[in-house]
C-alpha cells in the first residue's frame, strides 16, 4: 500500500461521525487496517483517551464439562424456576402512578452571543421574536403542529467525539412549564396516533437561546430500562416526534453544529404526549449541557373529556421471533416495523403483539428503514433502503416494491 | 471512481471551489435539484454568508456526483434519493465553508465567530499544550484562508469539505493531520546506542516444512477477513489502542470490541488449524505448530495486516480514475 495515498479529512470526519454510506465505510475501514498513519490521524481527532485500566478481551477457554448429569439437571430446573417467578412478579407488579416531575419555571440570563444568529421565521406559525441580549428566558407553552415531522429511526450512530482539554459539561437549568399549565386537545394526527394503540408519543421542536427554530437538529432518544436508542432528525421546522412509546422513562440527547450537546429526560405514561421544547446553548458540540428539569410539558390525549378511569399499562411490544435486539423500529398507527441486529425485518399489524417476518424481495441486506416523506398512505408508508442504496417502498409492510416501480 | 476519489494526496490542494465548474459535473442531469435548490439555499442560510444560488448549485451538483449521492458505484440513483441525499447534508456548514473558500468576508466573520474558540481547544486537546494548541491552531487559519501565489486562484481545504459530516469534525481532522504532518516531518532520529550486534549469518537457516506452512495458512487466513476485522487486529495488536479507544471509533460498547476481538482471534486459531491440514498435517500436528514459539516464525505481522490486502486495493484504483488535483 503506498505511503503516498491517505484518506483526506473529509472522509476521515465523515467516517468518525459515522455518516458514510456502508460502501464507503468499509472502504475506509480496508485503507485504515493497512495505513498507519491516516489510524493515527483517526485517533488524535477522536479524542485522546487517557491511558485508564481497561479490560482486556475475554478469551474463551475450552473446559471439559465433567459435571455429572444430576447435577446440570438440578441447575437447570433451578434456573427455570427462578426465571418463571422473576416473570410472575414481574407481571403481577403494580403499576407506579408517578406522573412526569415538572419543575417550576426558572430563569436565567444568558450571556450575549459572539455570532449573530438569524432567527427563522415558521412559515404558518406565529413568528418568533428575537430576543434582546441578556434578557431572562421564560417557558412558553407548546402548540402542537397539525402535520407530525417526518419520522426515521436509524441504528445509533454516535454525534461529534469530545476532544481532550474541553470544559467540563455544564448544568443549565432550563425553564419548565408550569405544572398546572393544560393545552388544549392536540392536533387530530396526534390523537390518531397515541389513541388507536394506547402508547405514548415525545415531540417537540428545537430552538435557540433568541427562541429561533434549529432545523435538522440530530435527536436522539434512549430509554432508561434497556438503553434502546432511537435517532432522528428534525425537519426544517426544527419538529421532531417519537410516536409508539412504551411508558417509561427516557433520556433525549439533542445536538446540532454551533451549539452545545444538550441532554434532557422525560418520563411519560401510556397514552401521554410529551410535548417538548428544548433550547440549545450556542457553544461546541463537544460540550455538553444536562437539562436537570424534565418533559417541559406533558398533555394527555383525553384531557378534554375529563377525569378518565385508571388503567392499566397497555403490554409493551413482545420479542421478535428471532429474539435478537430491536436495532431500528418505526410505527404507523397499529403496524410496528421492527428490524433486529442481523437485519431481519418484521411487521406487527397489532401494536406488537405479534410478528410475522418480512420476506425480503431485495438484494443484500436492509440498511435502515423510515416512514417516507411526505406520507402517501395510498401508495407507500414505509420506506427501506438497503446495504447498496436501493430503494423499496410498502404500504402494510408485508409486500415491498422498487422505487424504480413508483417513483 | 468513490474509492478513487477517497485518496488524495495531502500535499496536493483541493480543487478550488469556483473550479468545480459545468465541465467537472456537466453530465450530471441538473434537474436533480429541480424544485428543492431555493429550499436548499434558504435552509443553508446561503445569503448570510454571500453565497449565491448558482455558486450553491455548483457545490452540491458536485458532491452529488463525487459520492454518487451516497449509492454504492454504478448504482443508478433517482430524483428522490437525489433530494434525500442533498438534505442530508450539513448545509449551513457547507455554505460557510464554500463561502469562506471564495474569500467572502461575511463567511470568514461568521466562520471566525464560531469556530476560533473550538479549534483553539481542539487543537490544544490534539497538542496537549496550550502554546502548541494555539500556534497549529493558528497555522491552520492561514492555509484555510487559502493563501495564493503570484496570481494562483485561491485554494483553501475547506473548499474540500462535502458536508457529509460536521464542520467542526473536519476542522478537528484536519488539525490532526497537520500535528501528525509536523511530527512526523520533525521527529528526530534516535540515536543507536552502542551495542554488540550479533554476527551477519553466513548461511540461511533452513526454516522447517511446518513453519513454512504456518506462514503460508497464517497469509490466507488473513487475506480472507472483513475490512473491519482486519482494523480491529491493527488497532487491537499493532497499535495498541484500548478498547474504549476502539469501541468510540467503532460507535459500539467497550464489551462489544472485546467479545469482537476474541470471537476473531478464536476463529482465526480454527481456521488456521482448518488451513493446516489441508496441507495434510493431521489435527494433532497442526495444534503442535500453532504452538510454535512466534519468534521462530519469519513473519511480519504488520506487513502481513498492512500489506495482505494491497493487491486488491491496487486493482480496485486501476479500475477507478484517481482524482489528483
Amino acid at each position: 500500500m503506498s505511503e503516498q495515498l491517505h484518506l483526506d479529512a473529509d472522509s476521515l470526519s465523515a467516517f468518525v461521525e459515522g455518516v458514510l454510506p456502508e460502501h464507503e465505510r468499509q472502504a475506509c475501514l480496508a485503507h485504515l487496517a493497512e495505513c498507519q498513519q491516516c489510524r493515527e490521524v483517526l485517533f488524535l481527532a477522536q479524542g485522546v483517551v487517557p491511558d485508564a485500566v481497561v479490560a482486556k478481551p475475554v478469551f474463551v477457554m475450552r473446559r471439559r464439562w465433567s459435571m455429572p448429569v444430576p447435577v446440570l439437571a438440578a441447575a437447570a430446573a433451578l434456573l427455570i424456576a427462578v426465571l418463571g417467578l422473576t416473570w410472575y412478579l414481574e407481571r403481577s407488579k403494580v403499576a407506579p402512578e408517578t406522573v412526569a416531575l415538572v419543575t417550576t419555571p426558572a430563569t436565567i440570563a444568558l450571556p450575549a452571543m459572539s455570532a449573530p444568529v438569524k432567527p427563522q421565521l415558521r412559515a404558518n406559525k406565529e413568528a418568533v421574536r428575537a430576543k434582546p441580549k441578556n434578557a431572562p428566558i421564560v417557558a412558553k407553552p407548546v402548540m402542537d403542529q397539525a402535520s407530525a415531522p417526518p419520522i426515521v429511526n436509524s441504528p445509533v450512530r454516535s454525534a461529534a467525539p469530545q476532544p481532550v482539554g474541553t470544559t467540563a459539561p455544564e448544568t443549565l437549568v432550563v425553564n419548565g412549564a408550569v405544572a398546572s399549565s393544560t393545552i388544549p386537545v392536540p392536533a387530530p394526527s396526534i390523537k390518531d396516533m397515541s389513541s388507536e394503540d394506547g402508547l405514548a408519543r415525545i415531540a417537540g421542536t428545537v430552538i435557540d437561546p433568541a427562541g429561533a427554530v434549529v432545523p435538522r437538529a440530530a435527536v436522539t432518544l434512549r430509554r432508561l430500562t434497556d438503553s434502546i436508542r432511537t435517532e432522528t432528525r428534525a425537519d426544517a421546522e426544527g419538529q421532531f416526534a417519537f410516536p409508539g412509546l412504551a411508558a417509561g422513562q427516557y433520556e433525549l440527547q439533542i445536538s446540532s453544529p454551533g451549539f452545545r450537546v444538550t441532554t434532557m429526560k422525560v418520563a411519560v405514561e401510556p397514552r401521554q404526549i410529551a410535548s417538548l421544547r428544548p433550547e440549545l446553548a450556542v457553544g461546541s458540540a463537544s460540550e455538553t449541557v444536562e437539562v436537570s428539569a424534565l418533559a417541559s410539558t406533558i398533555q394527555t390525549e383525553s384531557s378534554s373529556l375529563g377525569a378518565r378511569s385508571k388503567k392499566a399499562n397497555p403490554p409493551e411490544p413482545r420479542p421478535l421471533p428471532s429474539k435478537l435486539a430491536v436495532s431500528v423500529n418505526i410505527t404507523s398507527g397499529k403496524i410496528i416495523l421492527a428490524l433486529d441486529s442481523a437485519s431481519a425485518l418484521y411487521v406487527s399489524r397489532n401494536s406488537g403483539k405479534s410478528w410475522q417476518a418480512v420476506k425480503p424481495v431485495w438484494k443484500g441486506k436492509v440498511d435502515t428503514i423510515r416512514l417516507t416523506d411526505p406520507p402517501q398512505p395510498k401508495t407507500s408508508l414505509f420506506e427501506l433502503t438497503t446495504d447498496s442504496g436501493a430503494l423499496w417502498f410498502s404500504r402494510d409492510g408485508s409486500r415491498w416494491h422498487a422505487a424504480s416501480a413508483t417513483h | 471512481m468513490v474509492l478513487g476519489r477517497l485518496y488524495w494526496c495531502l500535499d496536493s490542494a483541493p480543487p478550488h471551489s469556483a473550479e468545480l465548474s459545468a465541465s467537472e459535473h456537466g453530465r450530471e442531469p441538473r434537474e436533480a435539484l429541480d424544485g428543492v435548490l431555493d429550499d436548499l439555499w434558504r435552509e443553508a442560510e446561503a445569503d448570510s454568508v454571500d453565497l449565491r444560488k448558482d455558486e450553491l448549485e455548483t457545490v452540491l451538483l458536485a458532491i452529488g456526483a463525487k459520492y454518487n449521492y451516497g449509492l454504492a458505484p454504478g448504482v443508478n440513483s433517482v430524483r428522490v434519493q437525489n433530494v434525500a441525499f442533498f438534505r442530508a447534508l450539513q448545509l449551513r456548514d457547507l455554505a460557510l465553508a464554500h463561502a469562506c473558500a471564495l474569500g467572502r468576508d461575511t463567511a470568514w466573520d461568521q466562520f471566525i465567530a464560531r469556530f476560533r474558540e473550538p479549534l483553539r481547544q481542539a487543537a490544544t486537546g490534539i497538542t496537549a499544550s496550550a502554546t502548541l494548541g494555539q500556534e497549529l491552531a493558528d497555522s491552520l487559519y492561514a492555509e484555510l484562508f487559502g493563501l495564493t501565489k503570484g496570481g494562483e486562484p485561491r485554494r483553501s481545504p475547506l473548499a474540500s469539505y462535502s458536508g457529509r459530516g460536521s464542520l467542526m469534525g473536519f476542522l478537528r481532522t484536519t488539525l490532526a493531520q497537520r500535528n501528525i504532518d509536523r511530527h512526523r516531518r520533525t521527529g528526530r532520529e534516535t540515536p543507536i546506542a552502542d551495542q554488540d550486534l550479533p554476527a551477519v549469518p553466513t548461511a540461511a537457516n533452513p526454516v522447517s516444512e511446518v513453519i513454512s506452512r504456518l506462514g503460508q495458512s497464517l497469509t490466507i487466513v488473513m487475506s480472507a477477513l472483513e475490512p473491519e476485522e482486519r482494523f480491529l487486529l491493527s488497532t487491537w495488536f499493532l497499535d495498541g489502542r484500548t478498547l474504549l479507544e476502539i469501541s468510540r471509533i467503532l460507535n459500539v460498547h467497550e464489551a462489544t470490541i472485546s467479545r469482537r476481538i476474541s470471537r476473531l482471534t478464536a476463529r482465526l486459531h480454527q481456521d488456521l488449524l482448518r488451513n493446516l491440514q489441508t496441507f495434510g498435517m493431521s489435527r494433532a500436528a497442526a495444534e503442535e505448530a500453532l504452538g510454535t514459539d512466534p519468534r521462530d516464525l519469519e513473519i511480519n505481522l504488520r506487513t502481513l495486516l498492512q500489506t495482505s490486502q494491497s493487491g486488491a486495493f491496487l486493482r480496485q484504483e486501476a479500475s477507478r480514475e484517481p482524482d489528483r488535483t
